[in-house]
């Protein structure tokens, strides 16, 4: 009703209402996330009256929040930012200060490892300087352990301050999901309390500064809150209920951690955090130390690589071979966190080098001497032609081996050094097939004489794994031992022809059955059944044959000497015995030749005289074999030759023959390197640029080559490389030996002090090198993120200004809200004061 | 725009707090002397300086090296310098046995100073260094270098292994000399070589016995013998020219080295004194303005 009372209360019960919310704005100045509330004050509905509309006051609507949707999310976003740069800034900070540390970063360590090398460099024979290296040494792996704990350190505390971050958004998302329940009640957000949708921002605000979070608002202002790459992925809180966000480590990767939702329920793993305290902290995890731990763990293992392989390389104080300097702890293999000196004893330290050369004093030259090893790469073969090379016994290989018609010979492969027991045999070879065998050197050790027609030649070449400079030479074909001298190439058991071993028979003994010591049988050596009458041309030829080392005659000879002997003899075993050797009687067996030994300690040795022929042994029933006894002492190169004469315009890969060979041998033990040091070799100079290499143990010529003019020239032996500072001239002797007790050489010191400029890391980086680059890394991240924290610094205060523009209390209009209230407030009572003077008016009418 | 008032206190806190904290860093600054104080300071530097550090750490040992290889050349230097003199002695002693005025009896004085001085140039050969190698075997440091054979001639028992030492970047300095180097054989004219203690022992042996022609051949075989010393005499001082030459390029590259440190690391004190009192003014505006703005309130106003 339009009266001046009703009207005037309206108004007093209006601003009463304005007042009370302007009063409660100021009580909440300092609320945290509180939204300024407004009042709306509507005028009443008018009343008719005659021909026009009277008002009839006012009334208070509603509290209206200030609030702008918005700025608000804008608001959560920049928060995520910004708050995503802090943990990684922190960290990364730490993290620089660990590796950029004198006392705890590598590169004082390698330093001062690098440094008492070089002072063990100058004092080779000194204990003081070794045990110094090896403190230092353990210095280095002590620091690789301390650097690798403080990276434990930081992956802990990360994952440690990730878990309880994950704790509070949990709790954060249940209680949305409480104020969710509670929005439920109203249809309409502008209907629901401001308080409660204050909290409701308040909890999405702290939720978006743990992780980046998207939210969709309903009609009654509930909320859907998903962290996933679209609204519908990775869903915390829908209506009124909440899911749990978890995190354990990734079954694949142990090191890495992995998100999961409602782990319990129906799993939902996220792939990738971002935004928030927590994916700043993944950030730090995945880009910065997991790549800091990576690289010092590659760094802890080339190290270790490097300086092993240099110490294997050489001395130590008591003339043995250097181990490994550096290993891993059990179960750390490969981790900075393993590293560890294994040697403990200071006589262990290999500073020499394995070799050493020695001038002559009396030398009539002035050049000096010095020696390094390199491993040799030779061209050619590096092993017995496929498939001989898997003839270790009790495997036996065959291979059929055409002979080129261009060249005469085929190269049928290297027996390494350390090769036993090797049996290599020809079969049914032609009468101008045979094997040979070679040094690196072209010096031929078995076969036959190949310098007429040049084949010799050709195949001394470094195309055939011939050292440079070598030449053919046959002054040890065929060398077998005198009772004077020994010839032999190295004093090595080398036989060409068919060979019979003493052999052995088990015995038992009768009372408890355990094997006994063999008995020894003489050796016996029996061939094929003679077929035709080959073979008495074939023994009819002088020279042709040997038995033990004695020329055989042939059957003329013996009838010039004792005419009552059959010329030609009736079989083959009275042509042997006929000869007269002793230690030896040969009968025929089923027309086979069968000759015994009649002592047990000697073998039996058919050989090659020098007319005779592959093709001149199978006639009397045997095949034509190599045998090497014992274990190579050097490399050797085996050929298969053809001296029929060559077609003259052969086809390219046509063959002159073909021919079978059968190879067996025992293991492969030692190598080269090694027997090169037991040997002790002397180079000496026949002329001004001629030189032999002799092995003074075995006395035998293994090298003989032309040097050139150069004025600081330098020589090669398999693997070795001597280096004259002049010219050495007639008569210099040097000798080259495994430096047994030079204490003093410092050689392999030298190189591992080298080690500190090798760019052995990838990159074409030193080790210090690499460290650095690390550290330089992590340093730029720390400043990028310094520079990202300063501009989201800025852009989350302009949006914080912001929002505090709409929904902030600012006291002083509070302050001139109220007055302007109180005034309004006064009015409409005075209104109602009028409107009571009014009415006592008309109850005075009398 | 409206400021909210919890706005305008945060505001302003803020403001004076990140004032405060680099008034503190300045402060701690000055008083370490150092512009970075710890590596995350300033992480771009960081990895200079720890490249700088380590460059002049080795510097340093290289140094320290080449110091204590010096001891080393000047005992080499002292037994040369001897030896030297001590031929100089045997060549006047020779001078004087070929004489012909000399009688026997004369004669066989001056082989038993020959025979002394021989006697000395022996131990000096077999000279020891301060950690007790033998400074002339080679790298068998721990044999005499000379030692005495059943016929009482004196044989050669170390090696002719030359050793290098670190001396540098790239760069090694020769360190030993063998003996059969200093007191190498004579090469005579019918192309015969002789070892150096052999040679002597003939020409004392001729001076006992007076035979004229064995010490004419004696005084050629010293001539040779005194060249060759003073060649030793020579590498040996030049190996030492080469260290000391290390030595000082050394010190320059430290020098360098350490001035780039210091530009680094090290703090400019104007410099820091004029940020420091900006700063201090700096943050006193702050807190004046603060105390002012703060009290004014319409509440105060309205009564």
């Amino acid at each position: 009703m339009s009266d001046l009372l009703t009207i005037g209360s309206s108004g007093v019960t209006a601003y009463q209402h304005a007042l009370v919310t302007v009063s409660n704005n100021i009580a909440n100045v300092s609320t945290d996330g509180y939204a300024r509330q407004d009042v709306s004050i509507s005028a009443n509905a008018p009343t008719p009256l005659g021909g026009s509309y009277i008002g009839s006051g006012s009334s208070f609507d509603r509290v209206r929040r200030q609030y702008d949707a918005f700025i608000e999310s804008n608001l959560r976003s920049s928060n995520s930012d910004l708050k995503s740069q802090e943990p990684l800034l922190s960290y990364v900070n730490r993290l620089i200060d660990v590796m950029g540390d004198q006392n705890i970063g590598m590169t004082s360590a390698m330093n001062q490892f690098f440094e008492s090398a070089r002072s063990l460099a100058s004092d080779a024979a000194s204990q003081v300087s070794r045990s110094n290296f090896l403190r230092d040494s353990d210095g280095l792996a002590a620091r690789f352990q301390q650097l690798s704990s403080q990276f434990e350190l930081l992956d802990n505390e990360t994952h440690q301050s990730i878990q309880a971050d994950v704790g509070q958004v949990n709790s954060i998302t249940k209680q949305l999901a409480e104020i969710n329940r509670q929005l439920t009640k109203e249809s309409s957000a502008s209907r629901q309390p401001s308080e409660l949708l204050d909290q409701r921002d308040l909890l999405l605000r702290n939720l978006s500064g743990l992780v980046a979070v998207k939210t969709q608002f309903a009609e009654n202002g509930s909320v859907l809150v998903s962290m996933g790459d679209t609204l519908n992925q990775g869903i915390l809180v829908r209506d009124s209920t909440s899911r749990d966000l978890s995190v354990q480590p990734s079954a694949a990767d142990p090191t890495k951690l992995q998100f999961t939702i409602d782990a319990y329920g129906t799993p939902e793993s996220l792939p990738v955090m971002t935004g928030g305290k927590i994916g700043g902290t993944m950030t730090f995890r995945d880009q910065v130390l997991s790549p800091a731990v990576d690289s010092i763990d590659n760094l802890a293992k080339s190290m270790v690589t490097q300086i092993n392989s240099i110490h294997r390389d050489g001395i130590d104080a008591e003339g043995a071979i250097g181990a490994d300097l550096f290993g891993f702890a059990a179960g750390q293999e490969g981790k900075a966190g393993g590293v560890r000196v294994i040697i403990q004893d200071s006589t262990r330290v290999a500073a020499a080098s394995q070799f050493r050369i020695i001038d002559n004093p009396l030398n009539p030259g002035t050049a000096l001497a010095r020696i390094a090893y390199d491993t040799p790469q030779y061209a050619g073969p590096t092993s017995l032609a496929t498939p001989l090379d898997t003839a270790q016994a009790p495997q036996i290989a065959t291979l059929n081996r055409d002979v080129p018609a261009n060249q005469g010979y085929s190269n049928l492969g290297l027996v390494r050094a350390g090769t036993q027991n090797l049996v290599m045999t020809l079969s049914n070879p032609s009468a101008t097939q045979s094997l040979q065998v070679f040094t690196r050197d072209g010096r031929q050790l078995l076969g036959t004489d190949l310098s007429a027609n040049n084949i010799g030649q050709s195949i001394v070449q470094a195309a055939n794994g011939m050292e440079a400079g070598a030449v053919y030479n046959t002054d040890l074909l065929n060398a077998q031992p005198t009772a004077s001298a020994d010839p032999r190439y190295l004093d090595m058991d080398l036989f060409m022809g068919a060979k019979a071993d003493v052999g052995t028979e088990m015995r038992f003994d009768p009372v408890t059955n355990k094997p006994i010591d063999p008995l020894a049988i003489p050796a016996k050596l029996t061939g094929r059944a003679v077929v035709g009458t080959d073979w008495q041309s074939a023994i009819a030829k002088a020279g042709a044959f040997t038995l033990n080392g004695v020329a055989l005659k042939t059957p003329s000879a013996l009838q010039s000497a004792d005419p009552s002997v059959n010329n030609p003899p009736t079989d083959l075993a009275e042509w042997i015995n006929n000869q007269g050797i002793s230690g030896i009687t040969a009968t025929m067996e089923n027309g086979a030749l069968q000759i015994t030994r009649t002592n047990t300690q000697q073998d039996i040795r058919l050989g090659l005289g020098a007319n005779g022929t592959g093709a001149d042994l199978a006639t009397l029933g045997f095949d034509t074999s190599v045998y090497v006894g014992g274990a190579a002492k050097d490399d050797l190169l085996v050929f298969v030759t053809d001296t029929a004469p060559l077609p003259a315009n052969a086809a390219p890969n046509s063959a002159l023959s073909t021919a079978t060979v059968t190879a067996q041998f025992q293991a492969v033990q030692g190598d080269l390197k090694q027997m090169l040091r037991a040997q002790s070799l002397q180079v000496t100079f026949t002329s001004d640029n001629q030189y032999e290499i002799r092995d003074k143990l075995s006395d035998t010529v293994l090298a003989t080559r032309q040097l050139g003019n150069e004025a600081a020239p330098t020589i090669q032996f398999r693997g070795l490389t001597l280096s004259f500072s002049t010219h050495p001239k007639s008569g210099d002797q040097f000798t080259i030996d495994g430096n047994k007790d030079g204490i003093g050489n410092n050689d392999a010191m030298l190189k591992l002090v080298d080690l500190e400029k090798g760019k052995v890391m990838p990159g074409n980086q030193t080790m210090t090198e690499a460290y650095i680059e690390q550290v330089n890394k992590v340093g730029s991240v720390a400043k990028q993120a310094a520079i990202s924290k300063q501009a989201m610094t800025v852009v989350n205060q302009q949006a914080q200004q912001a929002r505090d523009g709409v929904s902030g209390v600012s006291l002083d209009q509070e302050a001139s809200e109220l007055v302007r209230f109180q005034q309004a407030y006064q009015a409409n009572a005075k209104t109602m004061q009028v409107a009571s003077q009014l009415f006592d008016a008309i109850l005075q009418l009398r | 725009m409206k400021i909210s008032t919890s706005f305008l206190f945060d505001r302003a806190t803020e403001r004076m707090s990140s004032l405060q904290n680099k008034l503190a860093t300045t402060q701690s600054q000055l008083s370490a002397s150092k512009q970075v104080l710890s590596p995350s300071d300033s992480p771009e530097q960081a990895a200079a300086i720890t490249r700088l550090q380590g460059q002049i750490d080795r510097q340093d040992s290289h140094s320290k090296l080449l110091k204590t290889s010096l001891n080393r050349y000047k005992a080499e230097e002292t037994a040369l310098r001897s030896a030297n003199d001590l031929l100089i002695r045997l060549k006047e002693l020779g001078v004087q046995a070929a004489n012909d005025a000399l009688g026997p009896s004369e004669r066989k004085s001056v082989g038993v100073e020959m025979q002394a001085i021989r006697d000395q140039l022996v131990s000096l050969g077999n000279t020891q260094d301060d950690s007790g190698n033998y400074l002339f075997s080679g790298t068998r440091v721990s044999t005499a270098a000379f030692g005495k054979d059943s016929q009482g001639h004196i044989v050669y028992q170390g090696d002719q292994t030359p050793t290098q030492i670190p001396a540098g970047v790239e760069r090694t300095v020769q360190y030993s000399r063998s003996g059969t180097d200093v007191f190498s054989r004579v090469v005579r004219s019918d192309k015969s070589s002789v070892g150096f203690f052999d040679a002597l022992d003939q020409m004392i042996s001729s001076v006992n016995s007076s035979n004229t022609s064995g010490i004419q051949q004696g005084l050629a075989d010293l001539s040779q013998m005194h060249d060759s010393l003073t060649l030793s005499q020579a590498e040996s001082g030049s190996d030492q020219n080469v260290v000391q030459q290390q030595l000082d390029g050394l010190d320059e590259t430290t020098l360098r080295l350490k001035s780039s440190l210091s530009d680094v690391q090290d703090l400019d004190y104007t410099a820091a004194v004029t940020r420091m009192n900006k700063e201090m003014m700096a943050l006193q505006a702050a807190m004046s303005s603060f105390s002012k703005i703060s009290s004014l309130s319409l509440f105060q106003y309205i009564n």
